[in-house]
Order: structure tokens, then sequence, then C-alpha cells
């Protein structure tokens, strides 16, 4: 990573703290900058993925997928809005059924990771089984959007510290000799 | 390729090229070693992690997959395992840098960078001979797939097996054992991630370009629809004449090595003998490969042993006067070279090349 | 001819799962998108409705009446939901299936090439009928759009790939 990015990383990662905090001191304001700052990675992922497909993937054999695959996300981000307008509770099943879908995700990877055997399948586990958990009970015990933006404002500081930690490690330069 | 090739069959040609036992066996034991060679295993003996020639699974899996972790992938399977071609590759019509970048990682043999592996080895340790074989060697079984984690470059899809003429089905579960005669074999997934290690090198093919009998086809990811055909006997039969002709080169006998020169006279006496090797099916050809090693010197062949040279480093007061000291120069040297060629080629897949003399970061002007 | 057999294999397949996924995301978000935003304007033009009939109903009486109409109009629009995802489903399932090699009947096809038409007819219809194209969705153009153009994919694909069919028969029985 250059400088440069490291430093902009670290600077991102401080705002996500900050957004964090002013979340949960000030929840109504926060619960609509929640969904701002969703679309917000959507719309980023949506870009991702249209540029995938336009500078990699539509040279690769079965590229078309991720072709229809960035229109899904496209649409998906488009349609995020409709979040502005929704009943609460179902932003809450987006936003835990977001959590959920990763911890799932962690859940396969772990598996696929136990059976080759490798040492790291327990910590991944332990993190997909209590991410999952963890979008259950907050589903079940939600009562109010105060809630919906401590939950969110959690994620966000994990996620900061995950970024800091990636921007932390020292970069290898390989010298050359004549 | 795997320990069969890369230790008893580096040996056999190294006897075959005219070094005595002794040489061919620490020649056969830096070739395989070059499998072995982990940040871990030199972080256990507190050696240069710069020389690292490998990667094990869990030091993989547990890559955060940023840019650091890549290029640090990069740099060690591009210099060992999937030595790249043609780094100035061009393809009709646009394509963006980024997929130019992982399209010239693809590996072939009898490229410019073989040569210069195998020229800057020469006068050097057994050591380096031994990793300029395995790079050189590797460069025939992985044909095709590039030494980075790249979907659009490294999926493959449609397998084939010409022996059996069956498609191939795999199975994504590595605990059960691979059998050519129930034709249940394994790959790695299609997580659909660009940057996933699942896609890094021949992963998506399994095991089949390390087994010396398998014929088959498949589409690559960057091949156009176009089938890729498999001969891994041939294959295997031209990188062992072509080791043969490098240990020459290493040990006086031709005065320059030039690709696309396979040895005759030293090697064809045995061509029965070793296509039979190399077509029997069996995921292990070791037996073989020894048995055929100790008719070629009369004497006995060790079997491998990764801690066989462990103490010497250990409680040496010169670590570069010991078997892993010299391996690591040997590594380090390789690498460097590789990752300076592909960052010179405009690429920052393998992370910045900085000459040591000069003091200086160097970029095709270009 | 191999390589360009396995193109339109590969198109034919990858398009087929498309249009099932596509309309199955477009159906839940159109059902979505008509109780959120239309949801209260349907209860109230019920209510409107049930006031401005004859029969006068006691307020206990009213409101279950309302319910009751509003969940058979509910029932009706998945009703017509359901009955579009067989559509796509039967679309998609047959292209998928035909891009692995199996043979698939024409009928597919037809009903594909129907299926287009008919969706192509009602958007041009729709901006006609209502003299302008301010009253055409636009949040729903880039799925539908994608929709369609998997239909004319899979269609082009399906036909290219029996007439090589055609040709590999047609040398096969000349050797």
């Amino acid at each position: 990573m250059s400088l440069v990015k490291k430093i902009l990383t670290l600077i991102t990662s401080l705002l996500m703290v900050i957004v964090a905090v002013g979340l949960v001191i000030e929840p109504e304001i926060g619960y609509y900058i929640m969904i701002f700052i969703l679309i917000g990675v959507l719309l980023v992922k949506s870009i991702q993925s249209v540029w995938y497909y336009f500078s990699m993937a539509r040279h690769m054999v079965g590229g078309l997928f991720y072709f229809y695959q960035a229109v899904l996300f496209v649409d998906l981000t488009l349609a995020s809005p409709m979040l502005l307008i929704a009943p609460r509770w179902i932003v809450a099943l987006y936003l835990n059924g977001l959590i959920a879908f990763s911890g799932v995700l962690d859940i396969l990877r772990a598996t696929d990771q136990k059976k080759m055997q490798w040492p790291q399948w327990k910590l991944r586990m332990v993190l997909g089984l209590s991410k999952v958990l963890f979008a259950i009970v907050a589903m079940v015990a939600m009562r109010s959007p105060e809630m919906l933006t401590r939950i969110y404002s959690f994620v966000l500081v994990y996620t900061a510290i995950m970024r800091v930690m990636s921007a932390l490690r020292s970069e290898n330069v390989v010298y050359y000799t004549q | 390729m795997q320990e069969d090739f890369h230790y008893y069959a580096a040996y056999c040609a190294a006897y075959l090229a005219g070094f005595d036992h002794e040489e061919s066996l620490r020649i056969g034991y830096a070739d395989q070693f070059c499998d072995c060679c982990t940040e871990t295993y030199l972080g256990k003996v507190k050696g240069p992690r710069a020389a690292a020639t490998t990667q094990s699974q869990p030091e993989l899996a547990s890559a955060p997959g940023d840019l650091l972790s890549i290029q640090n992938m990069t740099r060690i399977w591009a210099s060992f395992h999937f030595l790249p071609y043609d780094l100035n590759a061009t393809l009709p019509g646009h394509h963006s840098k980024k997929y130019m970048q992982k399209y010239r990682l693809i590996c072939k043999p009898n490229s410019d960078q073989v040569e210069e592996t195998v020229r800057i080895a020469k006068g050097r340790s057994l050591e380096h001979f031994g990793i300029s074989m395995h790079v050189l060697s590797d460069t025939w079984a992985h044909t095709y797939f590039a030494g980075t984690p790249s979907l659009v470059i490294n999926n493959a899809t449609g397998f084939y097996d010409l022996n059996t003429d069956k498609p191939l089905v795999f199975s994504h579960n590595p605990t059960i054992p691979e059998d050519p005669e129930k034709g249940n074999y394994v790959n790695s997934p299609n997580l659909m991630d660009e940057v996933s290690i699942m896609v890094l090198g021949h992963g998506r093919a399994g095991h089949l370009p390390d087994y010396s009998f398998f014929r088959y086809k498949y589409m690559p990811a960057w091949g156009n629809y176009e089938e890729i055909v498999k001969d891994n006997p041939a294959d295997y039969y031209l990188a062992f004449r072509q080791m043969v002709t490098a240990l020459k080169y290493f040990h006086g006998d031709i005065d320059e090595f030039v690709r696309g020169v396979y040895d005759e006279v030293s090697v064809e006496p045995h061509r029965e003998r070793i296509m039979a090797i190399l077509e029997k099916r069996q995921v292990n050809a070791c037996a073989d490969w020894k048995a055929f090693g100790e008719e070629l010197s009369g004497q006995t062949i060790p079997d491998f042993d990764i801690f066989a040279f462990e103490k010497e480093y250990l409680d040496a007061a010169r670590k570069e006067d010991t078997f892993l000291g010299r391996f690591c120069a040997g590594a380090i040297a390789q690498k460097s070279m590789i990752t300076n060629r592909i960052y010179l080629s405009g690429s920052n897949l393998a992370g910045v090349s900085v000459d040591a003399e000069g003091r200086r970061f160097q970029r095709n002007s270009n | 001819m191999g390589a360009k057999k396995r193109k339109i294999q590969s198109t034919l397949y990858n398009s087929g799962l498309a249009f099932i996924v596509l309309g199955f995301w477009s159906a839940i978000k159109g059902s979505i998108s008509l109780f959120l935003d239309y949801g209260t304007l349907l209860k109230d033009e019920i209510h409107k409705f049930l006031l401005s009939m004859e029969t006068e109903f006691v307020a206990e009486e009213l409101r279950q009446l309302e319910n009751l109409v509003y969940m058979v109009l509910v029932g009706l629009v998945i009703g017509v939901a359901v009955v579009v995802l067989l559509f796509h489903f039967f679309i998609g399932r047959a292209a998928m299936q035909e891009g692995k090699g199996k043979k698939k009947k024409i009928i597919y096809l037809i009903v594909a090439f129907l299926y287009l038409a008919f969706n192509v007819f009602i958007y041009i219809y729709g901006i006609v009928d209502s003299g302008s194209a301010d009253l055409f969705d636009y949040s729903e153009l880039i799925v539908d759009l994608t929709v369609y153009f998997a239909c004319i994919l899979i269609i082009i694909s399906s036909i290219q790939l029996r007439r090589i069919a055609k040709q590999e028969n047609a040398v096969g029985l000349a050797a």
C-alpha cells in the first residue's frame, strides 16, 4: 500500500468511528445517515462490479455472467432509496439480513477451510456463527430505531479497525542486484 | 510438479549431466526444497523471510487479500513456479492495463526468463542449480497458468480426460484421496472473486498438471473458448531433456544454454524407461524414479527429509556456508531478478523493485 | 467451429440463468415498491369505493370488508407475479439445459419470442397511449432492458446452435 493510500485509509477509518459515535448520540438523524451510508456502499459495489466486467471479465470464458451480476448490483442500488420510505422493520430486516448473509459466507468459507485442514477455520466459524446469532438476536430484541443504529455503529467500528490493521502492515521491497 | 519429479527425476537428470551422487543429491534436494521453503519455516530457523519460495495453505488462507499480500504471492509464485513467458505480450483489440498485466504473467516454457534463470545460476552453488531446475521444470507442468490470483486468467472449465475419453468431474473436498482408477480428482472451488487464492496458479485444474501420466483438454478463461490440449508425458519428457541440457551447462560441458535445445545424447538411451515411468497411471511416481536413479548411480537415494539441513544451519556461525544459507541466497537472487523484470514491464503486481546498487526506482521508459 | 459453438452455449446458459434471476428480482422489487408506494393509496381507494356503494356497512363490517378486498387484490397481484415467474423459469431453464448440450424442443423459443414481443408492445403502447414518456417507469428500465437483452440472446443463440448442429450432422452424413 502506498503512503498516500495508507493515510487515506486511516482518515476514512477515523471518519467511520466518528460517524459511529455520532449515530449513537443522535439516533433519529443517525437512522437516515445509516441508510445513506448503506446506499453509498451499494453504489460503490455496483460501480466496482460494472468496472470489473468492462475492464476484465468481458474477456474471460463465461464473462457474460459478470455482466448480469453487475446489472443486478446496479438495480439493487437504484432500489435502495426505497429504504427511506420503508417501514423501519424492513430496514432492520435488510440490515440484519446483510449481517446474517456475511455470517453465512464466513461459515461456508470456514467449512471449506476445515475440509482443507487449515487451522484458521475455527476462528472464521466462530466469527460467522456470531454474526448470524447477532443478526437473529438483533431482529428479535429490536424495539426501536436507536437499537438499529447502535448495531450499525458497532459494524462500522469493527470495519474501521480491520482497515487500520491492514493499513499498518509493513511493505516488502525486493532489492535487485545486477 | 511434485516430489517424484522435483527430487528423484532431478537427481537422475543431474547424474546424467555428469554430476556425481552427492552433487546430484544436493541439486535434487534444493529442487524439491523450493516446494517446502515457506515463510513459516524460515521464521522457525530464523532465516531470511525474503527467501521464501512457496506459501503453505494456512499462509495463503490467512492472507488478507489486500494489495500487499497479492504482491507477496505474485513475487513467490511467479518467480519459482509460474515463470512468466512474455512480459511484453500484446493482444488484438482493446484490453485494460490491469488485464494485460495479469495476462503477461502466463507461464510457458522456453521464455527469456528461463534463459536468465539458468544464466544467473551459472557458477554459483549446487543449491542454486537446484532452484533453477525447479523453475525450469515447472514451466512445462504449469503451462498456461499465472502465478498471481486472477479469475480472468486462471479460471478453467470443460476438463476432459483424453486417456479415458470421459469428462472430468472434480470434488472440492481435499480429504478424499485422488484415485485415477475411480476418477476421483479435487480442485479449488470457483468463489467468483478476482483475487481469491482459489484462482492462484493451477488451483482450478487441481493436481492434473502435476501428474505426469495425464493427457487432458480444457478451456482456460483467457483462451476465448479455445480448448487447450495438455500432453503431460510429452511435456515432462521435454522438461527432463531440457534439465539435462541446463545441468550440462552448469557442469561446463556446453558453453551456452539456449532455450528450445533438448539433450539427446545422455537421455535417449533411457527413453523407454523414462516414458514408462511418465505414462504409468499413478499419483506418485517416487518409487519408480528412485529405482531408476539408484540404477544409474549404483547408490542409495535417501528419502526427502525437509529437516535434513536444519541443524547445520542453526549451529553454523557463518550461515552462508550452509546448505540453507546457499539456498536462500539463490532464492533471493531468483526472486529479485523476476520481480525486477515484472516491475520493468510496467506492472506493479509483484510490488516495487529497487536497484540495490544505484538505490533508485527503475521503470521502463517505453 | 468448436470455439464458436462453446461460446454460444456459454451465452445461452448464462442468459438463461439471468432470465430466471432477474425475473425473480424484478417480481420481488415490483411487489415491494407497489405496496410501499401504492399500498396506502389502494386502501384509500377501496375505502372510497365501499363507501360509494348503496349498501351501508357498520364500521366493523367495513373494516373487515376493506381488509378482504385488499387481500384479494394482493393475492391477484402475487398470482400474476407468480405466473410471470413461471414463464421466466420455463424459458430460462430450457435455455440453460440447451446451453449444457441437451436437445430442447423449439416451443420454449416460441414462448420466449411471444414474451418479448408482448412486453415490447406493452411498453410502446403505454407511451403512445399516454401521449408522452412521462409515465414511463425509468427505475425499472435497467432490469427490464437487460431481461429483454437476455431473451434476445437466448433466441439468437439457440437458433445459431441448431444451425451448427445441422451443419455438423450434414458433415457427419457426408463423411
